[in-house]
């Protein structure tokens, strides 16, 4: 993994500069998740774990009823990931083959700005639309479509969908483009000049050219919506517990084990996610740009 | 041109617009908002009516100064050890055989859920007894920042021919030589854009603060807990002006890329 260590022909510095980001993301990044998957196996004392291997902490996930929370977390990350394809597809094809140039770099440019901003203060101002007060019932109310607010817009699972949808649909579109970049124009004029319709041309040459890029997304924005607390704690409503605020409150009441087992889970779809992405749709294609 | 073609571009440039009002019209809102004098949920009626008399009352909290000052550090530290880290990953990229397994282990962090990142290193930090404070939460903050960071700095070191370091070191230069006079005025501008990522995703960043943090609180903390408690109309003055800061200092950055850009154009 590692170039051969030693003096590098132009001598700037060695080959050692590549030792402190590998050891960074490996010790701060890999080792804890390797540590909480086999923790996860471990028996719990009162305040921490001690090193005697049991399943407990997964049967209890079946026989405690959490399996439900956690279905329907991933029920809700598989929804807004399916949303966010649909919405972001066109998006991404639009600004990589429609627009021009020089409208191109200002909307992908528009499109990173969220990332920059406070992703707290993005979903918190979802309220100020979907409440009783908010922008939706003043409209409505405006056109006379109702007489008094709608309550139910905002603290449940709806809000929870438009909340992470709002958070992550860029996460769509960057992958999309990039990928929608390596399909040539001359691919496209001649499928058309060989008389397919825009429609059998998208469906037939570019969502198959592009697949690495639907993958990318679609892993990035599931994985963002399984990891993302903010939503479900601002948006969703008293009554529904997300998987996110069970494991925040196992791990206030120090059952640990049973935490790092629905973490083990967790990560577990999100490698199987990866390595599919990885091995059948060729998500590092994406990255060839760099090398 | 087809009237076919005409309907589909105006159908995307709708589509595409909408989705941008969908991203960005409920901060812009709350900015808004956030000058209205009232308690009300709502935007000023007219010019004159817009004050700033939240984000004045916004200094009679006594436990915001501590948390903005908590930020700022983790997020300066963080920018400085993330654009570090990857300048380090800029320099050896080129010279790796086996460049897609460094480049995957750089970004893998991006595909750990959140939470998952953030529990995990808590209690890692827990067994090999290291207390919660500043540094824990900074260390988290720049395995969440040096992703996007390391892409940042390898796309401006793609741009770097070898041949131009090669002229230099047979012109004589020594290794320092070469990085200070060639290797970083050319890259410079994704290094520094590896830095902004860092600071502007650490003062951002809620979760990972959540559980790695000691018992002094950062400014998204503070924030999350004022949300969830239903505070004055103040919170709305603090939201408008963590994103004021975030957008004033990518709009910095937009300026300064583009004076490198110019600047690097006239060079050549």
């Amino acid at each position: 993994m590692k170039g051969k260590i030693g003096k590098s022909k132009d001598g700037v510095l060695s080959y050692y500069e590549v030792i402190p980001p590998v050891l960074f993301v490996f010790i701060f990044g890999v080792l804890p998740l390797v540590s909480i998957i086999i923790w996860s196996f471990f028996e719990p004392t009162e305040y921490w774990i001690r090193p005697h291997l049991t399943i407990a902490a997964y049967t209890k996930f079946f026989t405690l009823g959490r399996y439900i929370t956690f279905l329907k977390t991933l029920r809700v990350s598989v929804t807004v990931t399916f949303l966010a394809l649909i919405i972001g597809y066109p998006i991404a094809y639009f600004i990589r083959k429609i627009v021009r140039e020089k409208f191109r770099n200002i909307l992908l440019f528009i499109f990173i700005i969220p990332f920059f901003l406070s992703y707290i203060v993005r979903v918190f101002s979802l309220r100020l639309i979907l409440g009783r007060y908010g922008v939706i019932n003043n409209i409505l109310l405006w056109l006379r479509l109702i007489s008094t607010p709608i309550e139910g817009l905002l603290f449940n699972e709806v809000a929870v969908h438009i909340g992470l949808l709002s958070s992550y649909l860029p996460f769509m579109i960057f992958p999309i483009v990039l990928s929608i970049e390596r399909v040539g124009d001359s691919t496209v004029e001649a499928s058309q000049d060989l008389g397919a319709t825009f429609f059998q041309t998208v469906i037939k040459i570019i969502i198959p050219l592009t697949k690495p890029g639907i993958f990318a997304g679609c892993i990035f924005v599931f994985v963002s919506s399984l990891g993302s607390t903010v939503e479900w704690d601002l948006l969703g409503g008293v009554s529904e517990l997300s998987t996110q605020q069970m494991l925040d409150s196992l791990m206030a009441a120090l059952k640990f084990p049973s935490a790092f087992a629905i973490s083990t889970l967790i990560l577990a779809i999100t490698m199987v996610a990866l390595l599919l992405g990885f091995k059948y749709a060729k998500i590092g294609e994406l990255f060839e740009t760099l090398e | 041109m087809k009237a076919g073609t005409v309907l589909k571009k105006i159908c995307l440039w709708a589509f595409t617009v909408l989705a941008m009002i969908f991203i960005f019209l409920p901060s812009f809102y709350l900015l808004l908002i956030s000058f209205e004098p009232s308690e009300l949920e709502r935007i000023p009626r007219n010019f004159s009516e817009f004050s700033l008399k939240w984000y004045i009352r916004l200094f009679q909290r006594e436990r915001l100064p501590g948390a903005i000052k908590q930020s700022v550090m983790v997020g300066l530290l963080t920018a400085v050890i993330t654009s570090f880290l990857s300048l380090l990953s800029g320099l050896s990229y080129r010279k790796l055989r086996k460049r897609s397994y460094f480049l995957g282990l750089l970004i893998f962090p991006i595909f750990v859920p959140g939470i998952i990142a953030a529990l995990s290193l808590s209690v890692f930090f827990r067994l090999i007894n290291i207390r919660s404070s500043m540094y824990t939460v900074v260390f988290g903050h720049v395995l969440y920042a040096l992703p996007y960071a390391a892409i940042v700095t390898l796309v401006s070191f793609s741009g770097l021919r070898e041949g131009v370091i090669e002229a230099a070191r047979d012109l004589g230069a020594n290794g320092f030589r070469a990085f200070t006079d060639i290797i970083f005025p050319l890259t410079r501008g994704g290094i520094f854009g590896g830095a902004l990522f860092g600071f502007l995703l650490s003062l951002n960043e809620f979760i990972r603060a959540y559980f790695l943090s000691g018992w002094q609180e950062t400014l998204s903390m503070y924030m999350f807990g004022q949300m969830k408690g239903g505070a004055d109309p103040s919170i709305y003055a603090l939201a408008g002006l963590i994103l004021s800061a975030s957008i004033l200092l990518v709009l910095i950055a937009m300026i300064y890329f583009a004076f490198i850009r110019y600047s690097s154009r006239s060079m050549s």
